[in-house]
């Protein structure tokens, strides 16, 4: 009787941990994948399903990791799991258009070639011109980072090499943890990312040089690709063509199938960038520019396309008005004293400053250097808003971006003509479009891949978190009292 | 930001400073009048109490008693001395890169993509009068890359703004201990002496030439419908056929005499037919030859002795090549000599008794001359772009100050609206007490950066 009842109780066991309901929404700690389930239902959501378009008190119905309907009142499968939208604000993921995050660090010595030879022979790939550099081998993101870029809502992230003039081709890839099989590539090859960066003592060795060698290798590719397909088409009697492996990765960025991501920061990079893609005809985007003049436009075509520079520099002068600010909370008996000589406001805010003024600055040159520097700030930051008026914004870089930075350089824009739409398109369609991602993915529609996020609040309030987010058939859930 | 980012940060900033307000937005041409000056046209003498008329960057006009159109402008330059902007045949000012010396030859990179119109000298430069300057490759590579020839338009955002239109395409050739040590000793390659020297600038003629060849028999076969394989593209070889067809000029840096002559005999056996000599500091040797030739020379007044091959030289040198009807130049190939290049220009005065003419003349018209510019400037006459410079004496006193400066009839320089800070781009990360440092690079021989 007593092994019976031993028996009884085990097997009991047995079964309420097999059938015991487990409420899935609410118990799992935030980093822990949900089973994988093929039918999602998210319920009554405020789902914005594109930049300027909402559904209020929305359903979306996904199965296999398509969208397969969105709208109001939607029949709910009993199937499916649920995630409960009540108060929560729906978007598609975001996408993170320029990193370098997941690849590994570059060595110390990077710009010293292994090229031992003269400088002026040096190979292609030891020079730093490999345009048929991938990263899918080498990428793989760490879980904090994952976990970093989830709490912002980045879903899909576009990863470019590290290199130099011709750095190779990148790539788009979920966020998500245990990258493993080239499957899970969302794009294997987005375009040439390509920089005035140069490696010491091999030609090219400074801009003067990379300029010229693009157009050496866009202008003998020309000809060489012509042959090549002549002798593709009909090789009888032909000399064999040879075609190396920078010649054939370039092919598609010469027939404008792939453009190239060029990092120019300001004027002059961006004028030489667009003067090569205006000789050579390449398509161009332009990467990490922090801002330009107004009078280089008319240099610059009327569809260019710009992923701004995202780490936006300390207000110049913000010190000086806290520090003011302090100074008044720490000593207020200087308000108290009467008779005493009050130095002019200039005088103080100098002070606040520096110490000292600079030897021979006076406190009209101070006043004008401020003026003028703040001015510049606020050229730098009114550039996005500027560039979306002209459909030139085409998303951010986020190449000097820490993991979990992002939403605050992006809610100051907020400030200097920038909305929620606005930064909404910054990370989701025009980013899409750019990596040639927007037939399936970047808006909460029918038919698109199920990668979408939802916060507790609009994504544009500070205090905005993750609580779900879904990506490659899959949900992570945010438990933020937990983190 | 990573302290690279910060330094680029200088070139993101985009705040005209309040002194380039006083211009406002600068027009691509000025239109200006300047009365009762004393003219030096350089072509056609001194005209005393003469007025100087410039509509939309030309000058259309030089008499006494001119009326100013409406709308333009009357400065009165009474007492002063307005002569032609200065051209300086040699500097490397307004650049982000001055040598690629990887290679001897370079002949396929261009000073034109990395003009850099924020370079503070540019603004040096008018303060001294200069209107234009030859910005040229460096000295390290036998061959090196294409100059370019550009107006000082200081204030602009735009590289291309500065670069002058319809001026000659030149080439950057140099001789001697530059590419030897460079090249010889650094990477022990060809050339490592004067041997080598020559030997590579043959070499690549003769390289240019079969390159041209091959290509001539592709073009044939296709031409007859016939599928061949292309020969590989290279624009340097393109740039040295360029040279032996006289389409792109040789500036070539030099200071020996045998050097001189050698490039002589290497531009007689190709055909070249166009050359001019850079430093020749003992030009005075080969004067006749350099004559015989029809090569001009561009030269330092009284610079030498800083390396062995400058050791025989003299200051009676620019007047030598002068008399000996070779077209000479005095230039700075630097930042701080740019400044003051009238008074470079002036010690040939000391050092061999030039005229007045004579001695504006290098500085004015004979660069111009060397640059295939003169057409443009180089001296005051209708006809001929706005670029005028005023001294409040003599150019060619030793108490001259230069007031004013004009680009193609835009003011670019005023003595008398002159604040410290005259930069175009505010780094707002930088310490302030950068502020009041004014940057004015190395006052010594720029060729080799």
């Amino acid at each position: 009787m007593i092994k019976n009842f031993k028996i009884q109780q085990l097997f009991l066991l047995i079964l309420s941990i097999a059938f015991g309901s487990v409420d899935l929404s609410a118990q799992l700690s935030g980093d822990e994948l949900k089973e994988i389930s093929d039918d999602i239902f998210i319920q009554n959501a405020f789902i914005k399903t594109a930049p300027g378009e909402t559904v209020f008190q929305g359903d979306v119905y996904i199965s296999k990791g398509v969208i397969i309907e969105v709208g109001v009142d939607l029949q709910k499968r009993p199937e499916a799991k649920l995630i409960k939208g009540d108060s929560l604000y729906l978007y598609a993921a975001f996408i993170n258009a320029l990193s370098q995050a997941g690849l590994p660090d570059e060595p110390d010595d990077a710009r010293r070639s292994a090229w031992r030879g003269a400088p002026g022979l040096t190979p292609l790939n030891q020079s730093g011109i490999a345009p048929q550099n991938h990263i899918r081998d080498d990428f793989e993101l760490r879980e904090r980072d994952v976990k970093g870029f989830h709490r912002e809502g980045f879903g899909l992230i576009h990863v470019v090499p590290k290199g130099f003039v011709m750095a190779g081709k990148g790539s788009v890839f979920p966020i998500q943890p245990n990258q493993s099989a080239p499957s899970d590539l969302i794009k294997e090859e987005t375009g040439l990312f390509a920089q005035f960066r140069n490696m010491r003592r091999v030609y090219p060795s400074t801009p003067l040089a990379t300029m010229s060698v693009w157009r050496q290798i866009f202008k003998d590719l020309e000809s060489q690709k012509y042959y090549y397909e002549k002798w593709i088409e009909q090789p009888e009697g032909l000399e064999k063509a040879q075609i190396s492996n920078e010649y054939r990765s370039l092919f598609p960025v010469a027939n404008r199938q792939q453009s190239v991501f060029f990092r120019a920061l300001e004027n002059k990079e961006v004028l030489r960038a667009q003067r090569l893609s205006s000789e050579l005809e390449f398509d161009l985007i332009f990467c990490h520019t922090t801002v330009i003049s107004p009078e280089i436009w008319k240099h610059l075509p009327e569809n260019s396309r710009f992923l701004v520079n995202l780490d936006f520099p300390e207000h110049p002068h913000d010190k000086v008005s806290k520090t003011e600010e302090e100074e008044e909370e720490e000593d207020p008996k200087d308000e108290e004293k009467e008779g005493d000589s009050q130095e002019p406001e200039s005088e103080k805010t100098a002070k606040s400053d520096l110490d000292t003024l600079p030897p021979g600055m006076t406190n009209e040159e101070y006043d004008m250097l401020v003026k003028s520097r703040t001015e510049a700030y606020e050229n730098i930051m009114n550039f996005s808003a500027g560039l979306l008026q002209k459909n030139s914004l085409a998303g951010f870089s986020f190449l000097d971006i820490e993991t979990g930075k992002s939403l605050a350089q992006l809610r100051k824009l907020l400030d200097y003509g920038m909305n929620e739409d606005d930064l909404l398109a910054a990370l989701t369609t025009l980013p899409a479009e750019a990596l040639g991602l927007n037939r399936i993915y970047a808006t909460v529609e029918k038919g698109k891949q199920a990668y979408l996020v939802l916060f507790d609040r609009p994504f544009t309030e500070k205090e905005a978190k993750v609580k779900f987010l879904l990506l490659n058939g899959k949900i992570y859930e945010y438990n933020n009292s937990k983190d | 930001m990573n302290g690279k980012e910060k330094i680029l940060l200088l070139s993101a900033c985009l705040l005209l400073l309040c002194p380039l307000m006083i211009y406002g937005q600068k027009d691509q041409t000025g239109s200006i009048l300047l009365k009762g000056g004393h003219l030096l046209t350089i072509t056609d003498g001194n005209l005393e109490n003469t007025d100087l008329l410039i509509i939309d960057g030309i000058i259309t006009e030089i008499g006494k008693d001119l009326q100013a159109p409406d709308g333009v402008s009357v400065i009165d330059v009474s007492g002063k001395y307005v002569m032609p902007g200065i051209v300086d045949a040699h500097s490397h000012v307004g650049l982000d890169a001055v040598n690629e010396m990887t290679n001897p030859i370079t002949s396929e990179v261009k000073i034109a993509d990395v003009i850099n119109p924020y370079d503070i000298a540019l603004y040096h430069a008018l303060a001294g009068g200069v209107t234009v300057s030859h910005a040229m490759h460096g000295s390290a590579n036998v061959i090196g890359g294409q100059n370019q020839t550009i107006k000082h338009r200081y204030g602009t955002h735009d590289p291309y703004h500065l670069i002058m239109e319809g001026a000659a395409r030149t080439i950057k050739f140099a001789l001697g201990e530059n590419p030897i040590r460079v090249h010889g000793e650094g990477f022990s390659i060809i050339p490592n002496t004067r041997m080598g020297v020559e030997t590579v600038i043959r070499q690549g003629f003769d390289d240019a030439l079969e390159y041209q060849r091959n290509w001539d028999g592709y073009r044939e076969k296709k031409s007859a419908g016939t599928i061949a394989k292309p020969p590989q593209y290279d624009p340097r070889l393109e740039a040295l056929l360029e040279v032996l067809n006289g389409d792109i000029l040789i500036h070539c840096h030099s200071y020996r005499s045998d050097e001189i002559y050698m490039l002589i005999n290497i531009c007689r056996d190709y055909g070249i037919e166009d050359l001019i000599f850079q430093h020749v500091n003992e030009g005075f040797k080969v004067a006749p030859e350099l004559a015989e030739f029809g090569a001009m020379a561009s030269v330092f007044s009284d610079w030498w002795a800083y390396k062995f091959e400058v050791y025989y030289s003299t200051a009676y040198n620019t007047t030598i090549l002068v008399k000996n009807n070779v077209i000479t130049s005095v230039n700075s190939d630097s930042r701080e000599l740019i400044r003051h290049l009238y008074l470079e220009a002036a010690k040939a005065q000391r050092y061999g008794q030039l005229s007045d003419n004579e001695t504006l003349k290098l500085i004015t018209m004979n660069p111009a001359i060397q640059l295939g510019i003169d057409h443009r400037v180089g001296s005051l006459e209708v006809g001929k772009d706005g670029d005028v410079a005023v001294f409040s004496a003599h150019p060619l006193s030793i108490y001259t100050i230069p007031e004013y400066t004009f680009v193609d009839g835009i003011k670019y320089f005023d003595r008398s609206e002159d604040p410290d800070d005259m930069r175009v781009l505010t780094d707002i990360e930088d310490d302030l007490n950068h502020f009041m440092e004014l940057y004015s690079g190395r006052g010594d021989h720029d060729c080799l950066h």
